[in-house]
């Protein structure tokens, strides 16, 4: 069977973002993977059913192995805890990140700078004083401290994706070593793992391997290099990207029809 | 038989005595002014939260510490009870932003509001390490963030065998904590199905316990399943029996997250004004969980009862 190819404008930027997503975590298809609240759910549900149907899925509210019958609407949802072979307590539920088991985790965030670390606590201002406070990290620190691979999940603005956060909530690849607050590699402070890909709406970020700063790797379909580089708040190196695989028709209908019906995440 | 409280200093037990009580007298009982509360992470312990807001003017101020909330913590900040917040995370989860919360830190609405933040990890390490009596607990979460520049209770120091750093949390002592679970017996033995959560280290990090419950059981039920006992009574102070007490949120094997509702309620709380008219309405407006539940209509609690149910029933053998 043919599969029909959706053309951009059948989709929603946040449609693709989640897509694009779902295949990236075929890499991770029996792999162990702690997933963060939000979007991450969603595209871990598409995944589940499609492109990644062994992944091992973790929350931090204890749920491990979980396999959702319907797309779960937080990482509270008993949707999570029916069918899981296991449901821990709390710090428990992290215990297997902090002993390394986690291969993956996955996150979404606020803002995201050139070396991957996020910002989930505040933007502008300052900490007592912040013009805009957000939720606080919940269990991103952890999964970005401990996870042996991070994935990030954000959409695409110019003002998200900047040269340093306001503030460094989840470690990405030079983080602060205190109580001096010097920026070094994540190595240096004993943290494994870190950010491998940044996936946004226009497209999917990787990280150079020796300074660690973020390049785009892959556009979307009716993106440009250049859209991406106008829509980035640092001068991203745009010069290895190439085109992604169209999105398919029928991944967008088993967002619609299946996953999301009510369209309770808002993706279009 | 009514249970008569007796102060008692920290880590001793409570008698295996009647403690079902009401939650206006439970929360007369123990939440005074400026008491350190806890609250947990799993089901959320609404009616005892709409009764601290009820008796707001007698309790004035708390400081509350949470890991991860959706919602409660952010109904006691609307009515003004709250002074210091130390969390994880606090927000809307699917209903989205958190407007009451951001009014209180930003704008200082309707009072300025103190954060102190911490992960997930670093924040339940908190209750853990009260839970073995320790004053302190190492992790390597937090390292590298900035939650260390800002939080100076959080101290990274060289681990003394590998030099190693590690970011030392302090315990945390809740003088009250409030919990909702599935479940107790009389005497406050509490049993949690599903999402547990952290009720049992926080019950046994506070001094007193306060514990809303879908069901009263006999101890004859509970010890048919010890193992679903988080708390067991010597930890707890009250039993309130609140069926849907976690309304609007979800209660594992009882009833769905009500998302329309949630979704109302933050439409509301997007103002002050909002908030007030809500909790007006919904809070001071009745004078106990039974008149707010029949004020959002049983039919709809049990409708939510069965949405729950369409997936899997306790006792149910498949």
């Amino acid at each position: 069977m043919t599969r029909e190819i959706a053309k951009p404008g059948e989709y929603s930027p946040v449609e693709a973002m989640v897509v694009y997503a779902a295949r990236f975590l075929a890499n991770f298809d029996g792999k162990k993977g702690l997933i963060g609240t939000g979007l991450p759910l969603v595209a871990t549900q598409l995944a589940k059913m499609t492109y990644s149907p062994n992944m091992i899925i973790f929350v931090e509210t204890g749920q491990a192995d979980a396999q959702p019958q319907e797309l779960p609407i937080s990482i509270m949802d008993s949707r999570l805890t029916y069918g899981s072979s296991w449901q821990m307590g709390d710090p428990e539920g992290l215990f297997p990140l902090s002993r390394n088991e986690i291969d993956f985790g996955f996150i979404g965030g606020a803002q995201i700078d050139k070396y991957g670390n996020v910002n989930s606590t505040f933007i502008g201002g300052d900490y007592n004083k912040p013009s805009k406070r957000l939720a606080g990290t919940a269990g991103a620190v952890d999964i970005g401290v401990f996870a042996k691979d991070t994935v990030i999940l954000m959409a695409h603005q110019k003002r998200r994706i900047v040269e340093f956060v306001d503030y460094l909530t989840t470690p990405g690849w030079m983080v602060k070593k205190w109580p001096e607050g010097t920026l070094v590699r994540r190595e240096e402070l004993g943290l494994q793992g870190g950010p491998s890909s940044f996936i946004s709406s226009m497209g999917i970020c990787k990280f150079n391997d020796d300074d660690k700063i973020m390049y785009l790797d892959k556009y979307f379909p009716g993106i440009k290099p250049e859209d991406v580089k106008a829509n980035t708040g640092f001068d991203i190196d745009v010069s290895r990207a190439t085109e992604a695989d169209p999105i398919y028709t029928d991944e967008i209908k088993l967002l619609r029809e299946e996953i999301d019906p009510l369209n309770i995440y808002k993706m279009r | 038989m009514k249970f008569e409280p007796i102060p008692i200093e920290k880590g001793r037990s409570k008698p295996p005595a009647y403690k079902i009580m009401t939650a206006q007298e439970a929360i007369a009982q123990y939440v005074h002014e400026d008491c350190y509360l806890g609250m947990t992470v799993s089901a959320a312990p609404a009616s005892l939260i709409w009764e601290m807001v009820r008796q707001r003017d007698r309790i004035k101020s708390l400081d509350l510490v949470i890991t991860s909330q959706i919602g409660m913590s952010s109904v006691l900040i609307g009515s003004g009870l709250v002074r210091k917040i130390e969390m994880g995370y606090n927000w809307g989860g699917i209903e989205g932003e958190d407007k009451v919360f951001r009014r209180a830190v930003e704008k200082g609405i309707p009072r300025p509001l103190e954060v102190e933040d911490y992960s997930n990890y670093g924040a339940a390490m908190r209750w853990l390490a009260a839970s073995m009596n320790l004053d302190s607990i190492g992790t390597k979460s937090q390292l590298g963030s900035d939650i260390i520049k800002y939080n100076p209770r959080i101290k990274v120091v060289d681990d003394p065998y590998t030099g190693r750093p590690v970011a030392m949390v302090p315990a945390s002592r809740p003088d009250v904590a409030i919990i909702h679970a599935s479940r107790a017996d009389e005497i406050g033995n509490v049993q949690c199905l599903g999402l547990y959560g952290n009720t049992d280290t926080l019950a046994r990090a506070a001094q007193h316990v306060i514990v809303s419950v879908e069901e009263i059981i006999t101890s004859a039920e509970i010890r048919r399943m010890p193992n679903l006992t988080t708390i067991p009574y010597y930890y707890v102070d009250a039993i309130v029996h609140s069926p849907f007490g976690a309304h609007w949120r979800e209660s594992t094997y009882y009833y769905h997250h009500d998302l329309p509702y949630g979704l109302d309620v933050y439409r509301q709380f997007a103002t002050q004004e909002g908030y007030d008219a809500w909790a007006d309405k919904y809070v001071h407006g009745t004078k106990d969980w039974d008149e707010y539940c029949k004020l959002v209509g049983y039919d709809r609690l049990y409708r939510l009862r069965l949405s729950e149910n369409k997936y899997q029933q306790f006792g149910e053998v498949r």
